[in-house]
């Protein structure tokens, strides 16, 4: 820490004056990459992000299963408004897809990444900054957006851009999928297929570092203009976050679901 | 590459845990909440399909009954209408007959009561013929007892007398 300033934050020394810093020092939590570790479970560590990502799913699992006990034919409130958005969100998989059956059979892993991320991000974006925990003579906050931590990016694109590749592969045949990579029709689709192999991973990177980014400087920005100033400013900046939370998971999702119709199709139609 | 991961905070365990964490709640979202919404809305869509189908069959149905009772209705008019222009001309016929026949017997009972007075006719002017012979054979003997002069003058009075009171009782008759 130099000049009072902690050594996460970006910002330029010279335009915040001395007293600010010493308050970001004493009252303001130190902005971390990674997310900051609370407890143990034998060796294995749990991050603020895990433990909320937990919540997260918990919080779907619990909604799963009150929705599933109440579901009829004669659908209530909640089964009504979920089917709305269950109906939206097929439409949308069918524009992409071309096909409602493939819509309602890849609509299990576009809707959980979607209710996954958005409940996460929503749930990262309440004000719960006063829950603390002191791990390693460090005072941390309990809970942390999992998409701000690159951990559960990461684990989201991998399990992602392997889905798109398993189910093209069981889709189209493991054989036909694989020519998309690699050929030796000509050099040109050989080289081409090299790059769409390479591309394979650059995703990815792509999706963990475009959620991880939105997220993390949401929360960075959050933090900062609630400690500049706590009343009421920090609103709009609230409603901004709900909004990018919503358009990140949107995102996220639906990349997924048109790199999956690309992979579930003939290689000569995704051409 | 390493230093860049730990500086990123990035954590095999942490990944597995994400991925684990991800993996159950796909599979409980997906046996627990995409699948069983998918079949009731489907389960739905069936329903209503059959509804709109079974209501479109109904409304065909209702259509050709009612189509059969306006063929229905107009074939019972059609038949009620012969049935009424057939009984009037029966009865048409049958209050001819019994006009003939009334007439036939009327004549009958005239021609029968013509008879009748007839032989009463003749049955009195019998009567009277004998009445006649009566008086006039009671006459004669009265006649050929009395004094010639003056019995015929009383007998000639008688006579008329008599005659009179029985042409009286003849047109009584």
């Amino acid at each position: 820490m130099e000049n009072g300033q902690p050594a996460g934050l970006a910002i330029s020394s010279f335009l915040i004056p001395t007293e600010v810093w010493y308050y970001v020092d004493n009252f303001m939590h130190e902005i971390s990459i990674a997310a900051e570790e609370i407890f143990h479970i034998g060796s294995w560590p749990v991050t603020n992000a895990l433990f909320l990502a937990g919540i997260a799913a918990i919080v779907l699992i619990a909604f799963a299963l009150v929705l599933r006990r109440k579901l009829s034919l004669v659908p209530g409130k909640l089964q009504g408004f979920f089917e709305l958005a269950v109906e939206e969100l097929l439409s949308l998989m069918d524009s992409v897809l071309g096909d409602r059956h493939l819509s309602e059979k890849y609509l299990p892993i576009i809707g959980t990444i979607f209710l996954f991320i958005l409940t996460s991000n929503w749930l990262g974006l309440f004000p719960f900054g006063f829950l603390e925990v002191a791990e390693n003579g460090h005072v941390v906050p309990l809970l942390r957006a999992p998409a701000a931590d690159l951990n559960f990016t990461i684990a989201l694109a991998i399990i992602s851009v392997f889905s798109v590749n398993i189910l093209g592969a069981v889709a189209i045949g493991t054989a036909k999928h694989l020519s998309k990579f690699f050929t030796i029709q000509n050099p040109i689709f050989t080289f081409v297929g090299l790059l769409e192999f390479i591309s394979e991973f650059i995703k990815i990177v792509s999706f963990s570092f475009r959620l991880f980014g939105n997220v993390f400087a949401g929360e960075v920005l959050l933090m900062i203009v609630g400690f500049l100033v706590p009343q009421i400013v920090p609103l709009p900046f609230l409603f901004l976050e709900t909004f990018v939370g919503f358009i990140q998971a949107f995102i996220f999702s639906m990349l997924t679901l048109v790199f999956l119709g690309m992979a579930v199709r003939e290689h000569e139609e995704a051409h | 590459m390493s230093e860049l991961f730990h500086q990123l905070g990035v954590d095999w365990k942490l990944l597995l845990s994400q991925g684990v964490n991800f993996l159950i709640l796909l599979g409980v979202l997906t046996f627990f909440l995409f699948r069983p919404l998918l079949k009731v809305m489907e389960e739905r869509k069936k329903k209503i399909e059959l509804g709109f189908k079974v209501g479109k069959e109904a409304e065909e149905r209702l259509l050709a009954i009612d189509k059969m009772k306006e063929e229905k209705l107009g074939e019972a008019e059609k038949t009620a209408f012969e049935i009424v222009k057939k009984s009037e001309t029966d009865a048409k016929s049958g209050a001819d007959k019994i006009i003939a026949e009334g007439g036939k017997k009327a004549e009958d009972l005239l021609k029968e009561a013509g008879q009748i007075a007839e032989r009463r006719q003749e049955e009195a002017y019998l009567a009277l013929i004998r009445e006649a012979k009566t008086l006039v054979r009671a006459a004669i003997i009265k006649t050929v007892e009395l004094d010639p002069k003056v019995v015929d003058e009383a007998l000639v009075s008688r006579a008329v007398n008599e005659v009179a009171s029985l042409a009286v009782k003849a047109s009584k008759t």
